[in-house]
């Protein structure tokens, strides 16, 4: 009894709040948060809907919320998760479907998001030969131009 | 053979419903109901309302029961709540506040 000592069969529906400090094995489904010192892990078959906080989280199943893990969370192979993820130590295996956001680092959120897009504009540009506003194409790689006369050609249709 | 156990650290507040019995050794605020039985053990404080086919308390229970075959109070065990049950019995050092009906024909 020492091992797992809270564990939700696979018949079993939670609607609520889980608190705790001890492991919880999950085989059925919750509903609502969760907030553990300890490890859950969530079964291929189950399923978790809500937020989670704990320091392990092992993830087999569906999980749909957000997740703050202080140490490591793993997704297995079937596993799939809407919702974003964020622990020091993230683990994902081939086959695992994820659509949310993944952070690994003690860096706040915003700086990461403010720096991506500003890369990514620019590359969105139709490629005529004179730009006047382009603000910075100091190594901008040629790519677009090419791709796009690429596809030019070959639109002629038979 | 699987039992949902509710270990004695963890609490829930909300609903628990499962096909299986529950074991409960924390604590559960809400609302409890099992095809099979429900256990609140000497750990346990539950505030619910228990709806399961038998029930047992050894730990503090304050809620209603209804139980389809039999309630047994356990001799450490505390409760306060209404029971229907055909079938109660409450051992000797049990503390018990509540009313009991055991759906007698008249």
């Amino acid at each position: 009894m020492a091992k797992a000592p809270t564990v939700v069969t696979a018949s079993t529906v939670i609607r609520g709040r889980v608190s705790g400090d001890e492991d919880l094995d999950v085989l059925g489904r919750i509903h609502g948060s969760i907030e553990l010192k300890g490890s859950i892990t969530l079964d291929a078959a189950a399923r978790i809907d809500g937020d989670v906080t704990a320091d392990h989280f092992a993830i087999h199943g569906i999980f749909v919320g957000d997740a703050q893990i202080t140490d490591t969370i793993h997704l297995s192979a079937a596993s799939r998760v809407i919702g974003d993820l964020r622990a020091p130590r993230i683990i994902i295996e081939e086959g695992a479907q994820i659509r949310g956001r993944v952070d690994m680092g003690d860096a706040p959120a915003e700086s990461i998001s403010t720096r991506s897009p500003k890369t990514a504009a620019p590359r969105r540009a139709p490629a005529p030969a004179v730009t006047n506003d382009a603000p910075d194409e100091d190594g901008e790689p040629e790519l677009p131009a090419a791709a796009s006369a690429k596809n030019v050609s070959v639109k002629k249709r038979s | 053979m699987s039992n949902t156990v509710i270990g004695s650290s963890i609490t829930i507040e909300g609903e628990i419903t499962s096909d299986e019995a529950i074991v409960v050794q924390g604590s559960v605020k809400g609302k409890l109901s099992s095809q099979q039985a429900v256990f609140v053990e000497n750990s346990a404080a539950v505030e619910a309302d228990v709806d399961a086919e038998a029930v047992e308390i050894s730990g503090v229970m304050t809620g209603n029961i209804d139980a389809k075959s039999r309630v047994e109070l356990k001799a450490e065990g505390k409760m306060i709540g209404d029971v229907k049950s055909p079938r109660i019995l409450i051992a000797d050092g049990a503390l018990f506040k509540g009313s009991i009906d055991m759906d007698v024909e008249r």
